[in-house]
């Protein structure tokens, strides 16, 4: 309870005054019993004096009566409440006056009991001349004294109460006019208390406060001044927590004995636990299950002389490990005494991650250039071996025809003919792995390639493999080479099978896929956008890290010596790269491979298949070719396959020569029949040329892989027409009938 | 036989004597003061002769002069200090002096205040005259009988004893008071106030003890001769201080026909 100055100056002056007036009160009851007992004494006296001198006149003359009526005229104010006459021997009582009732007494029992106002009975004995004639007892009456008494008691109380009343209401004024500085000073000290720093005192002409109020002035000076330093500190050190609240990294305090007591929100975000709820807990409880010695380590973050910053690993409240580095620092207190640290960890599973994410792409990065190496040196040991292979194939087919069927030396010639032709299929495949390949792409619908293979997949993958096709509903068309998605389709399911030896499950799925901006950042060379996914899932026996890090390598096999080439995914890789696709593997050993083809998403409608042409008789013609092949013996060949179909060969060995000899012809050129890869100008720069001179030329690019000149990143331009290398002689013939038949119309260059 | 008779009459006389003893002798005192004045005085008085006489004697008195003058008219007294007893109706009784009180003769006065214009008896006609009361004799009867030769008629005021017609004269509640010239002094004396006299008496004996006629004469004898001794005996002395008195001298009823004459003069 709350007690004002002037109420407690108030109240003391009320119990003084009460404790004086009881006093004063105490002491007047005092000599007003005194009095009374000496007027009960005096009174006693008169009696003997007065009365007893008429009752001895009564009684001397045996008057009985006169001495009754002498006592009852003695008692008639009811002083005594007790009046008897006793014989002289004091035995017997003659009269006895005492009064039947006594005056009411005003005064409450507790006083009487209290006071002890009732005088015991005095005798006296009335005498005259040595004879006693009988003996007076009295009893004086205590209840006029004890009236008397609480007539005086209740006098005082009035009196007391209004003098209290009085000096209250006098001090009160009093006190107000004293106490109004005093009330400013409180005003002015709730005010400043509130906030008004502000707030002065008027200087004050009395002695007692002046000083009071400088002083207040002053101290609200100096407050105010260390308060707005207070204040900007206080400031400071909000922002300061808030930037340790919302730093991301965690930041929390310990106390000497290494326990928490305090945790900003960052700890919190990381390790998804409250302040609330750590408090108090040891920070060795922080670090996760894996750590080897928590208190160990606990002990050396705390460690001053040795500060270090500690990669380790925290637990989050789901108890799952998170790896964090972490710093400690001491904590002083104002004196300079050590008072704990402050332990900041910072959450590095990002960056960790970031790191393993760039070490994979590095790695995919010398993973892809590896590819790009092996691809160069594919296409170009392929480009070779196509121009000898050509060499081969056309040289078997003239022996072929200049044999009888019967000659014993068909035999060799059909060997050397088969050889070539697996020759020209290795080639193929080290074309496609390095993407050198010429591809002829046209809108598809993987789902219905998918359906289309089904059933000879069936039979490639064999009765133990079940096969299962989920082609997905709305699947998007690609841009791709029919041929060459089969046979990405067969190369991956036999992957598959042979992954499977005791059986199992070949999924094919599709699926429409966005790629964004993180897959690519994750994935080198793997653009963001819409793509068409293939997926050929096997439930077989996986593979470790290392197997797929060499997977799509050419000539790289698993497999037991004669089982596999090690081309059959390097083709696959070189298709879908190809293709502008890219592909995925996703396995672990004992639990199966997924192959996943993104090829790019095209909006537009699927083309009608194209049913290629049968075989017939090598067609004959007689127009012009000017032939340039810097290769002799491909060159040679080719002269003799067209003059064998009838026509006129102009050769060149390379684009210089073959511009002369254009410019020596007068006559017609119907058709350039030239090499792409030269020395010198390229067949295409050729074709420029001589088409620039005579538009109605005609042209036919062999090669035996792509190159920039006549393709678009190994997609044959569109109005190019190409022959493959190696090509048979049949080929030729009918490539160029084809070509020289072919309406003007539909003829560029 | 002779011896016999003699022992069984000394035996009846020593019975009667014992007796005689045992029963105290009634002694009445005349109201002049109040009973318990009169009883200081007369007590230790009275023990002397009890023990002198060797019958106790006990103070009797009524609450009034009547009373007590009643008493001894029906003979209950047997000795009596008073002078009453010379009135005409108590001439019968046969109450016999055998003593007076011993001092100068009593007068009796008429006093006024000091400041009072009343210098003579005749100026007293018609106003108020205190006496103690009509059985008085030099307070009222010599007074009385002075102011009839005078020829006086006043307000007779009766202040029941000398001591309240004093008082009312001092208080001016009357214009003179009767008393009798001994106490006047007293008065003065005890409550510092003077008087005037504007008259004084002859010169009259002062109050006799009387003995009754049943009491036996040697017992009246004792007692009239330790009433008369004690003025001469050492051990009376401070008994008599203390009654204020000089004792008691010899008399007869002859000294009081003046008395007698006074009393007879007044129709009492």
């Amino acid at each position: 309870m709350r007690s004002s100055l002037r109420a407690l100056l108030l109240g003391l002056t009320g119990l003084a005054v009460i404790g004086v007036e009881l006093g004063a009160l105490a002491i007047e009851l005092t000599e007003r019993i005194e009095i009374s007992r000496q007027r009960t004494a005096s009174q006693i006296q008169r009696l003997s004096a007065g009365v007893a001198p008429m009752l001895s006149n009564a009684l001397v003359v045996n008057d009985l009566a006169t001495a009754e009526q002498t006592l009852r005229t003695l008692n008639l104010d009811q002083a005594w409440r007790e009046v008897k006459l006793y014989e002289a021997d004091g035995r017997r009582v003659i009269l006895d006056v005492s009064p039947a009732y006594l005056p009411a007494a005003r005064a409450p029992r507790l006083l009487r009991r209290i006071l002890p106002l009732d005088p015991s009975e005095s005798r006296t004995r009335i005498e005259s001349g040595g004879m006693v004639y009988g003996i007076l007892a009295v009893a004086p009456s205590s209840v006029s004294l004890e009236n008397e008494i609480w007539d005086e008691i209740y006098r005082s109380a009035t009196m007391s109460a209004l003098l209290i009343a009085v000096l209250l209401v006098l001090l009160n004024l009093i006190l107000a006019i004293a106490l109004r500085p005093v009330k400013a000073l409180g005003q002015s000290a709730a005010r400043f208390g509130a906030g008004d720093f502000s707030v002065r005192m008027p200087e004050s002409r009395l002695a007692e406060i002046a000083p009071t109020v400088r002083a207040f002035n002053s101290m609200a000076t100096n407050l105010e001044r260390v308060l707005g330093e207070l204040q900007a500190k206080e400031a400071a050190n909000r922002r300061l927590g808030t930037i340790l609240e919302q730093t991301e990294e965690a930041i929390l305090t310990v106390d000497l004995e290494a326990r928490i007591t305090s945790w900003n929100l960052g700890a919190r975000r990381l390790l998804g636990r409250s302040a609330e709820e750590m408090r108090g807990r040891p920070l060795a409880s922080l670090f996760a299950e894996s750590v080897a010695d928590p208190r160990a380590l606990a002990t050396r973050l705390l460690d001053t002389r040795l500060p270090e910053r500690i990669e380790t690993e925290f637990k989050t409240a789901a108890g799952a490990p998170i790896e964090v580095i972490a710093s400690g620092s001491p904590l002083s207190a104002a004196d300079g005494r050590l008072d704990g640290h402050i332990i900041v960890a910072r959450d590095i599973t990002a960056r960790r991650r970031a790191e393993a994410e760039r070490a994979d792409l590095e790695e995919q990065f010398r993973q892809a250039q590896k590819m790009e190496a092996v691809g160069r040196l594919a296409g170009g040991v392929a480009h070779d071996f196509n121009n000898l292979l050509t060499v081969i194939t056309g040289r078997s087919e003239f022996l072929r025809l200049q044999l009888r069927p019967d000659d014993p030396l068909l035999r060799h010639v059909d060997i050397i003919t088969q050889g070539a032709q697996r020759a020209a299929k290795l080639t193929a495949q080290l074309l496609a792995f390095s993407r050198r390949q010429v591809l002829q792409p046209k809108v598809l619908d993987l789902n219905s390639v998918i359906g289309g293979m089904a059933e000879m997949l069936r039979r490639l993958i064999g009765e133990n493999i079940a096969l299962v096709a989920r082609p997905a509903p709305g699947l998007g068309r690609v841009m791709a080479d029919p041929g060459q998605v089969e046979q990405i389709l067969m190369n991956l399911a036999v992957n598959a099978r042979d992954a499977m030896p005791e059986g199992g499950r070949l999924t094919l799925e599709t699926g429409n896929v966005e790629r964004d901006e993180s897959f690519s950042r994750q994935h080198i060379d793997a653009p963001s956008g819409s793509y068409v996914m293939l997926a050929v899932t096997d439930s077989g026996t996986g593979m470790s890290a290392e197997t797929q890090a060499r997977l799509f390598e050419p000539f790289f096999t698993t497999k037991a010596v004669g089982k596999g080439t090690g081309l059959g995914l390097a083709t696959v890789y070189g298709i879908v790269k190809q293709s502008g696709g890219d592909i995925w593997v996703y396995s672990e050993p004992g639990r199966g491979s997924c192959f996943k083809v993104y090829l790019p998403r095209v909006d537009v409608p699927a083309d009608a298949a194209e049913i290629p042409d049968g075989a017939g008789a090598l067609p004959q013609g007689h127009e012009t070719i000017l032939l340039v092949e810097d290769e002799p013996e491909l060159r040679a060949l080719a002269l003799e396959i067209l003059e064998m179909h009838g026509y006129r060969v102009l050769v060149a060995a390379e684009a210089v020569e073959a511009c002369r000899l254009s410019d020596g012809h007068a006559g017609r050129i119907d058709l350039l029949l030239t090499d792409v890869v030269m020395p010198g100008k390229s067949g295409r720069e050729l074709a420029a040329l001589l088409t620039a001179r005579r538009p109605e030329l005609r042209v036919i690019y062999m090669s035996g892989y792509t190159a920039d000149a006549i393709v678009s990143h190994g997609v044959l331009d569109p109005e190019i027409v190409f022959l493959q290398k190696p090509y048979s002689p049949a080929t030729l013939a009918l490539k160029v009938r084809d070509v020289l038949d072919t309406p003007a119309a539909d003829r560029a260059v | 036989m002779l011896l016999a008779l003699a022992g069984l009459a000394l035996l009846l006389m020593l019975a009667s004597d014992s007796g005689a003893q045992e029963r105290p002798l009634t002694f009445g005192v005349l109201n002049q003061q109040s009973a318990s004045l009169t009883a200081e005085r007369w007590n230790p008085i009275l023990q002397y002769l009890s023990t002198a006489v060797g019958v106790p004697l006990q103070l009797r008195m009524g609450p009034t002069v009547e009373d007590t003058d009643a008493m001894m008219g029906r003979g209950e007294l047997d000795f009596v200090f008073t002078n009453h007893n010379f009135q005409s109706e108590f001439d019968g009784i046969g109450y016999k002096v055998i003593a007076r009180w011993r001092g100068e003769p009593i007068r009796g006065v008429i006093a006024v205040a000091t400041d009072s214009p009343i210098r003579t008896l005749r100026q007293l006609e018609g106003r108020r005259v205190a006496f103690p009361s009509r059985d008085a004799f030099v307070a009222y009867a010599v007074p009385v009988l002075a102011l009839k030769r005078a020829g006086v008629t006043m307000q007779e005021v009766l202040a029941a004893n000398q001591e309240g017609a004093l008082a009312q004269l001092k208080a001016g509640r009357v214009d003179a008071a009767a008393v009798n010239s001994r106490f006047l002094v007293q008065y003065e004396g005890r409550e510092d106030v003077r008087f005037r006299g504007i008259y004084v008496s002859d010169e009259y004996p002062d109050l006799a003890v009387i003995a009754h006629p049943r009491v036996p004469a040697a017992v009246v004898e004792r007692v009239r001769h330790s009433l008369i001794g004690m003025k001469s005996d050492p051990a009376a002395a401070p008994v008599l201080a203390r009654a204020r008195s000089q004792g008691f001298d010899p008399a007869t009823d002859r000294d009081y026909d003046g008395v007698r004459k006074v009393y007879r003069a007044i129709g009492q």
